[in-house]
């Protein structure tokens, strides 16, 4: 990473990061970047050119399946390749004998600024990464939370798939939480919020929108 | 004189199947009449959340009115090392977690309570017991609770 900026866009992969992907990376040009699971199609369908992630967090099983190939391409261009560390074994049949940093998350039901903890989603853990690496602004996309729910599963990520049957009681038990705990441990950070929000996120410090003004979006992803 | 060591059974409590999702294994009971000495294994495959719930049960009723035993609980008991034992991670792919109890004056049967966490995608997890110290040693593969024992 050669970026100096304090200021992280963390890139989750809701469907509504679609319409303000380019916008806010056209506003923070020089600001880091982060980025896991399906997040990384964003990066690599810039139709100028991929762009690539300052860091990647890649760490569940099936999504290091899935994904693998473009945290490859991803490394070999200058993103650092972040993930929990493990044996031997569950490093290899998860494809990261290569990554850049094994980070450790201990176990905690809470959020406590400064440290880290495995907070189940890979999108929370990327907001831990940007507090922790120094972010004085955080503008999340892509982190509206799920809204499958057992006998409703419906289009959870960017890339069309279905979400799983518990996704709505992740948003509102770890999502949610989480992402209003760190905006009160953080009053000094500036969280910028762009999406629909599948919970209440509220404080001095934080903003919501819907969209980023800039050149035109794509068509907004009907809810 | 048979080796001691080859007086044992083994016995299934939760076969490597499906990967499990927030909830609980389905495990066998494990009836330890006419054994002294007990060794559980757990083995963890490829898991992405921590586990929920991780210890033995034991009860004087065939598959019924289990209770917890102080000492194997993974979740916080003090391990035979001295270690305050801890609950199998996210990051604990591939690792056993192992109970050993000598069945002198406790009860007959024994369960395994495992759980697994709310991640994404579950845990793997394989269960089986060791039964050793027997008043007889098996005399068929059936007995000793295997397909085939082969030895050397």
């Amino acid at each position: 990473m050669c970026k100096q900026s304090d200021t992280w866009i963390v890139v989750g992969s809701s469907p509504t990061a679609q319409g303000v992907f380019d916008n806010v990376l056209e506003r923070y040009p020089d600001a880091r970047t982060i980025t896991c699971n399906a997040g990384i199609y964003l990066f690599a369908s810039v139709l100028e050119g991929p762009r690539y992630p300052d860091i990647y967090w890649l760490s569940d099983l099936v999504a290091c399946y899935m994904f693998g190939r473009f945290a490859n391409q991803a490394q070999r261009n200058g993103t650092e390749i972040w993930t929990l560390p493990r044996n031997e074994y569950g490093i290899s049949i998860r494809g990261m004998q290569n990554a850049d940093r094994y980070l450790d998350l201990p176990e905690s039901d809470h959020y406590t600024r400064g440290t880290y903890y495995h907070s189940t989603l890979s999108g929370t853990i990327c907001t831990q990464i940007a507090v922790n690496e120094g972010a004085r602004k955080v503008v999340w996309l892509g982190h509206d939370g799920y809204r499958s729910t057992p006998n409703g599963k419906v289009v959870d990520t960017i890339d069309g798939r279905l979400g799983h049957g518990k996704g709505w009681g992740h948003t509102q038990n770890v999502i949610g939480p989480f992402m209003q705990a760190v905006v009160n441990a953080c009053p000094d950070i500036e969280f910028e919020y762009y999406g629909k929000p599948q919970y209440t996120l509220a404080g001095p410090n934080v903003t919501v929108a819907k969209q980023v003004e800039g050149k035109p979006s794509p068509p907004p992803v009907l809810l | 004189m048979a080796n001691p060591e080859q007086r044992v059974k083994h016995v299934s409590i939760t076969p490597p199947a499906a990967i499990v999702d927030n909830a609980s294994y389905t495990t066998a009971q494990i009836d330890t009449l006419g054994w002294d000495y007990l060794e559980v294994v757990a083995y963890l495959g490829a898991t992405d959340i921590a586990m929920t719930a991780l210890k033995l049960q034991s009860s004087d009723s065939d598959g019924s009115q289990f209770a917890d035993v102080d000492g194997l609980d993974a979740n916080g008991d003090t391990d035979a090392f001295g270690n305050t034992g801890a609950l199998p991670t996210a990051a604990d792919d591939n690792k056993f977690v192992v109970f050993q109890v000598d069945l002198r004056g406790k009860k007959r049967y024994w369960d395994l309570v495992a759980t697994a966490g709310d991640g994404t995608n579950g845990t793997f997890l394989a269960a089986w017991a060791r039964l050793s110290r027997g008043e007889e040693s098996p005399s068929s593969n059936t007995e000793a609770g295997a397909l085939n024992v082969y030895r050397a």
